[in-house]
């Protein structure tokens, strides 16, 4: 079976494309106004809405990076992870009510329409979703990318196309990804998601297994290697240090209540009582999930220092490596097909909320009204965002890469205050909402084009998290309060 | 109100550590460097083994990061200003979580130290109190979330209300169309 190692794994690849190409066809007869293709109609129930939280969240980097992060710097960026059910917590009670119910109640399908109604500042929801855009394009061009390449190395490894472009794998995963997404809309994205969160979580705790098997003393063994070579790079903070560590503690933790992509879906649920539930199923498929990035990392270093695995060219390479050399073709097929999961995932959610803010949200702020025939509008921008941010992926240069790695930060700070907080503070002004999304622009892209070198690797968007927050709250105390509509102050009392 | 003037209070704390942070000579130093042997990995430059002051720093912005995250957790439990019954459960877990975090920190100055070598569960054991202690605990702030969910975070009273708000809101929009 080892000889037909390649071809399983891109038959595994093949076969999950098609079934999400059978959801998306599936999903159109679903699709019939927009509120079915931004808000899934709200009628998910408890694994649907679970599954697609924390699919969502997780994208291709916990299955590519993260490994890579694990072998590069040692443990440091498990606290990427380790905050996570804290992080969901606050998300939980910060938003599973109050978000579900303001957007049912005034029929919202974005967030920059909660922010309308919560604010009734069209201003504070142009920004929110200029903010919403910047991220997307970043971030989705860095999934396509991420696709791209893995397509292109498995291709190429097949024998079957040994010559192919980046351009044409580009084409091959948008190409699945605009079919779904255009078709079926968030329907068919939270079904999609369902299917991947499943595939995450087999691939991830198969993994682990192969893990633990891959050395005969299991973890003590891998630990013990890593530790002779570094004991700081097995220790709780790894090679970043303990401030580092615990910014990143602290803005994927606190930060996951500003990430569009995974509150929107909040949102979608049918029943709102339905949280309590969601919650649980949400952090344990997450932690499952996370294994394969604890697992690959540590087990690749500890091979690596040991000298029974050569060094990787390039960290982000540890994830393939493993599973070429050490786990069943099978499972290696199993994981890659995880991988498009994880990375799909993420991208589709992405795909939406780019359009609703494109076709929805920016022309609601400037001529107060929706556009006519918003559905039909929704599927030509899916279309035009994602060639966008193809092109954006392909010939932009290191503008992705400074856009996707600062998505996660510019998101927590911008949208974290206006949202999460907003929602649960009746003292939040317009005024200070605006502050805090131009200030998380600013202080992000800021620090970084400008090149500033934070102290003891302090992490640029928790910086910028504590900043935009610290303006909000300080603002809206210095402000006069807000009158806010009968109905939405309801809201915000239960 | 109280939440929202501590959390500010936090975060100014937070934002002068870090502005101090700044000024601290050796704070943009590298904490690794690229591993002697091996191009792609980085090795460590020593943690904070006889770095005391910076270890004290570090411990104090983590507390003030999980009282935010905390207080976070506290601001979406309140209705109506109001922590109920169940708040107090609340912030119990949260002090565990603070009380779990001082513990992976005098044992990573042991282990820095080269005081403690002790295995658990296959880590060294601050690395056992992320994995073990941290990551785990918040299941008992979802325990406190799912069991007080229908007696205090979201009760049928509140879905009534909601209901009759709905109601006056759609026949509201009836009249306009």
């Amino acid at each position: 079976m080892d000889a037909h190692r390649d071809m399983i794994i891109l038959a595994s690849v093949g076969v999950y494309m098609l079934v999400c190409i059978g959801v998306g066809a599936w999903a159109l007869r679903r699709t019939k106004s927009t509120g079915d293709f931004f808000m899934a109609g709200r009628d998910l129930g408890v694994m649907l809405t679970a599954f697609a939280v924390f699919s969502s969240t997780l994208s291709g980097f916990g299955f590519v990076g993260g490994p890579g992060l694990v072998y590069r710097m040692g443990t440091s960026s498990l606290w990427m992870f380790v905050c996570v059910g804290f992080g969901y917590m606050i998300s939980f009670t910060l938003l599973s009510k109050r978000l579900r119910l303001l957007g049912e109640l005034r029929n919202c399908i974005s967030l920059p329409d909660v922010v309308m109604a919560r604010y009734k500042s069209p201003l504070t929801s142009a920004w929110v979703a200029i903010a919403i855009i910047l991220g997307v394009l970043g971030y989705l061009a860095t999934q396509i990318l991420a696709m791209a390449v893995v397509l292109k190395d498995i291709i190429h490894e097949s024998n079957m196309l040994p010559g192919v472009s980046l351009e044409f794998c580009v084409f091959i995963a948008c190409a699945v990804l605009v079919f779904y997404s255009v078709t079926g809309g968030i329907v068919a994205s939270v079904y999609t998601d369902l299917i991947q969160g499943a595939v995450m979580i087999v691939a991830a705790v198969l993994v682990f297994l192969t893990v633990l098997f891959t050395f005969d003393g299991g973890f003590t063994e891998i630990n013990q290697t890593i530790m002779a070579d570094d004991p700081e790079a097995i220790g709780p903070w790894g090679t970043m240090g303990m401030i580092g560590c615990l910014s990143w503690f602290f803005v994927f933790g606190l930060g996951g209540s500003g990430q569009p992509h995974i509150i929107t879906k909040v949102m979608m649920n049918k029943d709102p009582r339905d949280a309590k539930r969601i919650l649980p199923v949400t952090v344990v498929g997450y932690c499952f999930s996370a294994l394969l990035w604890l697992g690959i990392g540590l087990a690749m270093r500890a091979l690596v220092v040991s000298g029974a695995h050569a060094p990787l060219a390039s960290p982000d390479a540890a994830a393939s490596q493993f599973l070429q050399a050490y786990a069943h073709p099978l499972l290696a097929g199993v994981v890659f097909a995880g991988l498009f999961a994880a990375i799909m995932s993420t991208a589709d959610g992405f795909l939406n909320i780019g359009t609703a803010a494109v076709i929805h949200d920016i022309p609601k702020a400037i001529r107060g009204r929706q556009i006519r025939h918003e559905l039909r509008w929704a599927r030509i921008a899916t279309v035009i965002i994602a060639i966008v941010a193809s092109l954006f992926a392909l010939y932009s240069g290191d503008l992705v890469a400074i856009l996707g790695a600062f998505g996660w930060g510019t998101f927590a700070a911008a949208l974290l205050p206006v949202e999460a907080v907003g929602l649960n503070w009746k003292r939040g002004t317009p005024l200070a909402a605006t502050v805090a999304v131009v200030s998380s622009l600013v202080v992000n892209f800021g620090l970084k084009v400008g090149g500033v070198k934070m102290p003891f690797n302090f992490d640029v968007g928790a910086f910028a998290l504590i900043i935009s927050l610290t303006l909000f709250i300080g603002i809206s105390m210095l402000s006069k309060p807000p009158e806010l509509d009968k109905d939405v102050e309801a809201v915000m009392d239960m | 109100m109280a939440i929202f003037k501590l959390m500010l209070g936090a975060l100014l704390a937070l934002l002068a550590i870090i502005t101090i942070a700044f000024f601290i000579p050796g704070s943009s130093a590298p904490t690794a460097a690229i591993h002697p042997q091996i191009d792609s990995m980085l090795k460590s430059s020593g943690g904070y083994a006889g770095k005391p002051g910076t270890l004290f720093l570090a411990f104090g912005i983590g507390l003030l990061m999980i009282s935010i995250m905390s207080l976070a957790v506290l601001a979406g439990w309140r209705k109506a200003g109001s922590l109920g019954k169940s708040g107090k459960w609340l912030i119990a877990g949260c002090i565990g979580f603070v009380g779990v975090f001082c513990a992976l920190t005098f044992t990573y100055w042991q282990y820095a130290n080269g005081i403690s070598d002790t295995f658990i569960g296959g880590f060294p054991l601050p690395t056992a109190w992320m994995l073990y202690g941290m990551w785990p605990f918040p299941l008992i702030l979802l325990g406190i979330f799912i069991y007080n969910f229908d007696r205090w975070f979201l009760t049928e009273p509140d879905l009534a209300q909601f209901q009759s708000l709905l109601a006056a809101r759609q026949s509201e929009s009836e009249k306009d169309s």
